[in-house]
């Protein structure tokens, strides 16, 4: 634990950053053939500047708690508090990387689209632009700010959502397998750069993956949820999130390896 | 999804697929098919068939054709007016009746589209008046609003309002979640939600739906032309029945056929050049 918390600060974790808890929260659907019980009871406390890797079997509720956590959903039973602030719905301060790019403003350009949450909070165009271009450098897009986004690849395309969702300065980024669409080399490429903006920005991530590789490496701490309704079966420092060797490299570690054994053991548990 | 709308949106998805080495044998193809179904035409009249009052030869649509465009003597066109007058004329009546449409039709559909009890009270209504063949209820846009161009206009209008409607809640419900809640999650109010992100994104669905309003005022345009038509391209279609003028009924569906086609055309190019990205919607 300690080792991924020391990361955090030594990047600058933003002291501003507060608490993410979540209190006996759980979330059942209705419908009109009945209720499902998605998700929870979940007792949960994120200290800022963690990186969170949720993993869980298909239909386990991962997104669903993403999306009580951004706002979208209202948990039916339980609480989301943010620093004193309950959790009701979505703000600028919850930042969301979606899976598919078709989140992004297919009629504007990358750098129109990195301003829109500037411009969303009435920021003036210096103010926008000055800022949308830091982000476009730092996800390395800056040679491609005036293009519209639909001439990007999908791995460009993910990095135009990670740029606009940190224009925007949340304190939390919650991501839904943002990778998952992607080829295995550009997914590789992204780890990378997502574990440095992590360290640089010293953000608190959530990042929902199927991948166990993914979430060992990236996490700081590593969630694993049982199969419907999706509880927290599994919560563990994972130290790797520190190390600066890519994940291919990684798979050589053999203490990598019963790490992802380990966290493999609990989804199938 | 059978409305016509949809299946517009449809079309329009499927043509773009096509890949572009089809395209030049295409055009040959209906190159060819002209030529046939003309040789067909000119072969039938030649061959003396009928008289040539059911089906004149080319060459009497193409005297009349030389008639609505020339002066001789006391005849001035045909019906007193040169055909680009009659056609002008039909033109600036769609124009004017598709125009109000293309203003009414987008604000009642998003209404629909956004408020439950809006869409329960008024999409019946929409659908009935869409399901009316226009010369249905003509006659009584005649006796509201007169034999002269408000009732021709309120005709159209009425014509081609429910396909734009229809296209904008089908914009509107197409719109994806995550793109919706991307927004909210940078922080848009509903309102920014509307403008940012909802409007824009039907506005294909909406361009294709003025299309389709286009084509259906164009093929009522004759029906609102039957009573005091003249000058008008529909008008004067009609009123060849009085003298048995086939060659001037002909001119007049070739001329309401290619205008069809041109407006179409026309209207396509304009989509591209707004919405470019439609097909990566």
């Amino acid at each position: 634990m300690s080792e991924a918390n020391d990361a955090a600060k030594v990047a600058g974790a933003s002291g501003s950053g507060h608490p993410l808890r979540l209190r006996a929260l759980s979330h059942t659907y209705r419908t009109e053939r009945g209720a499902t019980h998605a998700v929870g009871p979940i007792d949960l406390e994120v200290a800022p500047g963690e990186f969170l890797s949720l993993l869980g079997p298909s239909g386990c509720g991962k997104t669903t708690l993403l999306q009580i956590l951004a706002g979208f959903v209202h948990p039916s039973d339980g609480s989301v508090l943010l620093g004193d602030q309950p959790v009701t719905a979505p703000a600028a301060d919850r930042g969301v990387v979606f899976q598919q790019s078709s989140a992004l403003l297919p009629w504007r350009s990358v750098r129109q689209n990195v301003e829109l949450g500037l411009q969303l909070a009435g920021a003036n165009k210096a103010a926008r632009r000055t800022r949308a271009d830091a982000e476009l450098d730092r996800v390395g897009l800056t040679d491609f700010a005036d293009r519209p986004v639909y001439e990007l690849s999908g791995g460009m395309q993910q990095r135009v959502q990670i740029a606009r969702v940190l224009a925007n300065d949340p304190e939390l980024l919650l991501m839904d397998e943002p990778f998952g669409a992607l080829d295995a080399m550009t997914r590789e490429h992204l780890q990378g750069e997502l574990r440095h903006l992590w360290r640089t920005t010293g953000r608190t991530m959530v990042l929902i993956t199927h991948s166990v590789e993914e979430a060992v490496a990236l996490g700081s701490r590593v969630l694993v949820m049982s199969p419907r309704p999706g509880r927290i079966v599994f919560d563990e420092p994972s130290p790797f999130a520190n190390s600066d060797r890519p994940l291919s490299v990684m798979l050589d570690d053999p203490d990598f390896h019963e790490e992802c054994r380990r966290v493999r053991a609990a989804i199938e548990h | 999804m059978s409305t016509p709308v949809a299946v517009a949106i449809e079309e329009d998805e499927q043509a773009n697929a096509m890949p572009t080495r089809h395209r030049g044998r295409t055009f040959a193809l209906r190159l060819l098919s002209l030529g046939v179904v003309f040789g067909l035409w000119w072969l039938l009249t030649a061959l003396k068939i009928w008289s040539p009052l059911i089906l004149p030869a080319p060459s009497a649509v193409w005297r009349a054709f030389v008639q609505s465009v020339t002066t001789d003597g006391p005849r001035r066109g045909l019906a007193g007016y040169y055909l680009w007058e009659h056609l002008w004329a039909s033109l600036q009546r769609i124009l004017k009746g598709v125009g109000y449409a293309m203003i009414v039709g987008p604000l009642l559909g998003l209404a629909l589209a956004s408020f439950r009890w809006v869409r329960i009270v008024v999409e019946p209504w929409v659908g009935f008046l869409r399901a009316l063949p226009p010369l249905g209820y003509f006659s009584l846009l005649i006796i509201w609003f007169g034999i002269d161009d408000t009732s021709k206009i309120w005709l159209l209008f009425l014509a081609a309002f429910p396909p734009i409607t229809i296209a904008t809640i089908v914009g509107v419900e197409r719109v994806r979640t995550d793109r919706l809640n991307g927004a909210r999650s940078l922080g848009a109010s509903r309102l920014q939600v509307i403008r940012h992100v909802t409007l824009p994104s039907a506005l294909p669905d909406v361009l294709t739906g003025i299309r389709v309003a286009f084509g259906f005022a164009w093929t009522t345009i004759v029906a609102a032309e039957t009573a005091n038509g003249i000058p008008g391209i529909g008008g004067l279609a009609w009123a060849t029945k009085k003298e048995n003028r086939t060659d001037v009924a002909i001119l007049c569906v070739i001329v309401i056929g290619i205008t069809a086609v041109v407006i179409d055309a026309v209207l396509q190019r304009f989509e591209r050049r707004v919405v470019p990205w439609k097909h990566h919607a």
